[in-house]
C-alpha cells in the first residue's frame, strides 16, 4: 500500500492526463492524500456500471442513484482505510451489493412488496408469481419493451441471495471468482446460487426462450 | 466417463455458451436433453445480457458533491461522538467492577501480624470488619492469681501516669488455666478494665445451643471507641 502512495506521489495527479491514465489503486492512493480530481476519474469510470448494477438489483432508477452515490461517499470517507487485496472494482461493486442488499431489506420490513403474491419458496422467502403473458403482441417494439420488461420483473422477484449472483455474472459479466471476492463467498456456493438463479429464471422466462 | 449432469455443469459454468469445449459439444451432438439445456442456457444468458443497460443521470456528478459537502460538513469531532461516550462508560464501568473485586478479594486491607509476632501484651492490629463464621481472637491469658495481686495492688503515680498516657485495655481470664481450681464447664471469671474502673465479670458455664457470648476487645486497640465490651448473641 506504501509503494501504491508512492506511485501516486511519483505520478502527481495535477494534470487531467495523468489522472486519466492512472490505474484505480493509484486514483485510490491520490484520494487519500486529498486529490479531488483523482475522485471524480474514479466517479467517472465507475458510476455508469454501478448504476447499472443497482438498477438491476432494485429495479428503481431513482433510488439505484441515490445508492450509487452513497457508494462513492463510502468510497471517499473511507479511503484512508482501503487495502489494495483486492481490485478496486471488487472493492466498490462489494459496496453497492451491500447497500443494495440492505434496501432490499428494508423494503421487505415495510412490506414494499407485490401484490402478485404473498408465497414463499423452499427458502421461506417471498417470491412473486409471474405469469407468462401469453397474449399477442402487435409492435416489435412493444414486443421488445415487454420482453425487457419481463427479465428485469423475473430478476427482481429473486431472492436477494440469488439475484446479486445472476446480475453480477450475466448482466456485468464478472468472473467466478471476482463474484466470490464481491459476495464474501466460495466459488462453488457462487456457482450454485448461479444455477439456481437460472433455472428459476427459465421457469418465470419461459415464454421467451 | 462424464454423465449428463456434469455435462450440464460444464455449460452452466461456460464463460461463453456459444463456445464450449470439445468433449462438450461431441456429447451435445449425441445427447437431445443436454443439447436442449445447452440451447435454453444460451437463450437465457442471451435475454440477460441484451438488457438495455441504464446510465447515470447527467447531473449525477452535482448531486454527489452536494452530498458529498453535506457529509463533510455532518462531520464531528471524534469526542463528540457517541461512541466515545460509551467507551469512556465501558472504561468506567470496568474500573468500578475492579475495584469492587479488588475490595471483596481483600487486597486493600492491612494483613495481619504474624503469630509469632503475637506475644501475650501485644494487642493484635484491629481488623475493620470481623470474618464470618469465626469467633472472635481469644484473649491472653493471666492467672487469676495475677489478677487477684494486680487487684491489691496499691496504684502508685507511674502507673496513674501510665494509664493516662495509653488508652486502656480490657484484660480478661479463662478460667480454664491450670492450678487455679476453675473449671471450664463452670464458667469463669472475666476482669474488665474500663475507663470507669474495673469490674469482674463472671461468665456462665459454656452449654450447647444458643448461649450469651460474652468477649472483650482484648488484645485489639480501639482508642477510638470506648466500648471495650459488648455481648453477641
Amino acid at each position: 500500500m506504501a509503494s501504491v502512495t508512492h506511485q501516486a506521489q511519483a505520478i502527481g495527479f495535477s494534470n487531467s492526463h495523468s489522472t486519466e491514465s492512472a490505474n484505480d489503486h493509484e486514483l485510490l492512493a491520490a484520494i487519500r492524500d486529498g486529490d479531488e480530481a483523482a475522485f471524480q476519474e474514479i466517479v467517472r469510470r465507475y458510476r455508469n456500471p454501478i448504476t447499472n448494477f443497482v438498477y438491476r438489483m432494485l429495479d428503481d432508477y431513482e433510488r439505484s442513484v441515490e445508492i450509487t452515490q452513497e457508494t462513492f461517499i463510502r468510497v471517499y470517507t473511507s479511503a484512508s482505510r482501503y487495502q489494495a487485496n483486492y481490485s478496486f472494482s471488487t472493492y466498490i461493486y462489494r459496496i453497492a451489493t451491500n447497500l443494495a442488499i440492505s434496501e432490499l431489506r428494508r423494503r421487505k420490513r415495510r412490506k414494499l412488496v407485490s401484490l402478485f403474491s404473498p408465497f414463499t419458496n423452499d427458502d421461506g422467502e417471498t417470491i412473486e408469481i409471474d405469469p407468462p403473458d401469453a397474449g399477442m403482441l402487435q409492435d416489435e417494439a412493444l414486443i421488445e419493451q415487454e420482453r425487457r420488461r419481463a427479465v428485469a420483473r423475473a430478476i427482481t422477484s429473486l431472492p436477494e441471495k440469488y439475484r446479486a449472483a445472476i446480475v453480477l455474472r450475466d448482466v456485468e459479466g464478472l468472473s467466478y471468482d471476482r463474484i466470490a471476492e464481491v459476495l464474501n463467498l466460495s466459488e462453488g456456493t457462487v456457482k450454485s446460487r448461479i444455477n439456481r438463479a437460472r433455472n428459476l429464471l427459465k421457469e418465470k422466462l419461459s415464454a421467451y426462450i | 466417463m462424464k454423465g449428463c449432469n456434469e455435462f450440464k455443469r460444464m455449460i452452466d459454468e461456460a464463460d461463453r455458451p456459444d463456445r464450449l469445449p470439445y468433449e462438450v459439444a461431441n456429447h451435445l451432438e449425441a445427447c437431445a436433453g443436454c443439447r436442449d439445456f445447452s440451447a435454453a442456457r444460451i437463450s437465457l444468458r442471451g435475454l440477460l445480457t441484451s438488457m438495455s443497460r441504464v446510465d447515470a443521470p447527467a447531473n449525477f456528478n452535482a448531486q454527489l458533491n452536494a452530498r458529498l459537502a453535506a457529509t463533510r460538513a455532518q462531520r464531528q469531532p471524534f469526542w463528540v461522538t457517541p461512541a466515545i461516550y460509551f467507551r469512556a462508560g465501558a472504561l468506567a464501568a470496568g474500573v468500578i467492577v475492579a475495584v469492587f473485586v479488588a475490595q471483596m478479594a481483600g487486597v486493600f486491607s492491612s494483613p495481619a501480624p504474624a503469630p509469632s509476632q503475637l506475644s501475650a501484651g501485644t494487642p493484635p492490629a484491629a481488623s475493620p470488619q470481623p470474618e464470618m463464621n469465626r469467633p472472635p481472637a481469644a484473649p491472653p491469658l493471666i492467672a487469676p492469681a495475677q489478677i487477684r495481686e494486680q487487684a491489691n495492688r496499691p496504684a502508685t503515680a507511674l502507673a496513674a501516669a501510665s494509664s493516662l498516657k495509653q488508652p486502656r485495655r480490657a484484660t480478661t481470664v479463662r478460667s480454664d488455666a491450670p492450678g487455679d481450681g476453675f473449671v471450664a464447664s463452670e464458667g469463669g471469671v472475666v476482669l474488665v478494665r474500663g475507663q470507669s474502673g474495673e469490674r469482674e465479670l463472671t461468665v456462665p458455664a459454656v452449654s450447647l445451643g444458643a448461649q450469651p457470648l460474652l468477649y472483650v476487645n482484648a488484645g485489639r486497640q480501639q482508642p477510638q471507641q470506648p466500648r471495650s465490651a459488648g455481648t453477641s448473641f
